[in-house]
């Protein structure tokens, strides 16, 4: 995933065929269930007076999210890219991903849930930082696997706007 | 039974609770957890909150430091506004009654 071109209107990202297939993947998949956010620690009366909305209105946004990434992986344009390599020019086939800024925060958001989901269905590691001793057929892989790949496209996603 | 009037019950009470929770200042504090990333903490805190980059990395550190950061102080709407904001993008954050 790489910046592609810049215009008043947003970003365009170029995804490998992989890239784009994976995002698919994880943001069709049902959302991992998530410990309950808490309004307030130490005003029992707003947590009852409030936190009923608070929850729907969260279960409601990450799923709009998602659905919101999944049309517009699905809307991608087909394109190639040249790039200019020591060993001469190399193409790469791939995809366009427009993302206009509020679109941008809705990527990350759905990334961060899926890191916050795995992270909770590997019981919450402090650090969270993959075992070195995991074994390969570790019920766990997969979570690991979701926690660092969404870190990855949250990271190439962030560090484009610090170039913008 | 005959002649017995049954009353409705008096919500009077939890509707002035309602009106006092709503009534006084609070402030928004953002909490550490070891999951969410440094520079998504700071991106989240300007686009949230319009902040530059310096302010916004300054309260990011006083969370990963402090435990806490005092983010917002406002009337009730505001900020349980910017808590569900905030946790959109899946921070701890809560609204706390200001001393």
């Amino acid at each position: 995933m790489k910046p592609h071109a810049y215009d008043e209107e947003g970003t365009s990202w170029f995804l490998t065929p992989g890239e784009r297939n994976l995002l698919l993947t994880l943001f069709s998949r049902p959302i991992d269930p998530r410990q309950r956010a808490r309004l307030s620690r130490t005003s029992e009366a707003l947590e009852e007076q409030c936190q009923s909305d608070l929850a729907g209105e969260l279960e409601n946004h990450r799923s709009e999210v998602r659905s919101r990434l999944v049309v517009l992986l699905g809307a991608a344009s087909m394109a190639t890219t040249t790039t200019q390599t020591p060993s001469g020019t190399r193409e790469d086939s791939g995809w366009i991903l427009r993302l206009t800024p509020e679109d941008r925060e809705s990527f990350l958001q759905a990334l961060n849930e899926l890191r916050l989901g795995a992270w909770e269905q590997l019981g919450r590691p402090d650090p969270p930082e993959v075992p070195a001793d995991l074994p390969l057929n570790s019920p766990n892989t997969l979570h690991w696997w979701n926690l660092e790949i969404a870190s990855r496209f949250q990271g190439r996603l962030i560090s484009e706007e610090s170039l913008e | 039974m005959p002649g017995t009037i049954e009353l409705p019950t008096p919500e009077i009470d939890a509707e002035i609770e309602s009106k006092k929770v709503r009534e006084r200042d609070y402030t928004v504090i953002v909490w550490d957890d070891p999951v969410n990333l440094m520079p998504y903490v700071t991106h989240v805190f300007q686009q949230v909150f319009g902040w530059g980059r310096e302010k916004a990395q300054r309260h990011m550190l006083e969370v990963h430091e402090e435990g806490r950061s005092v983010v917002v102080r406002d009337s009730f709407e505001k900020a349980e506004y910017y808590v569900h904001a905030l946790q959109k993008y899946s921070l701890t954050a809560t609204l706390e009654p200001a001393s």
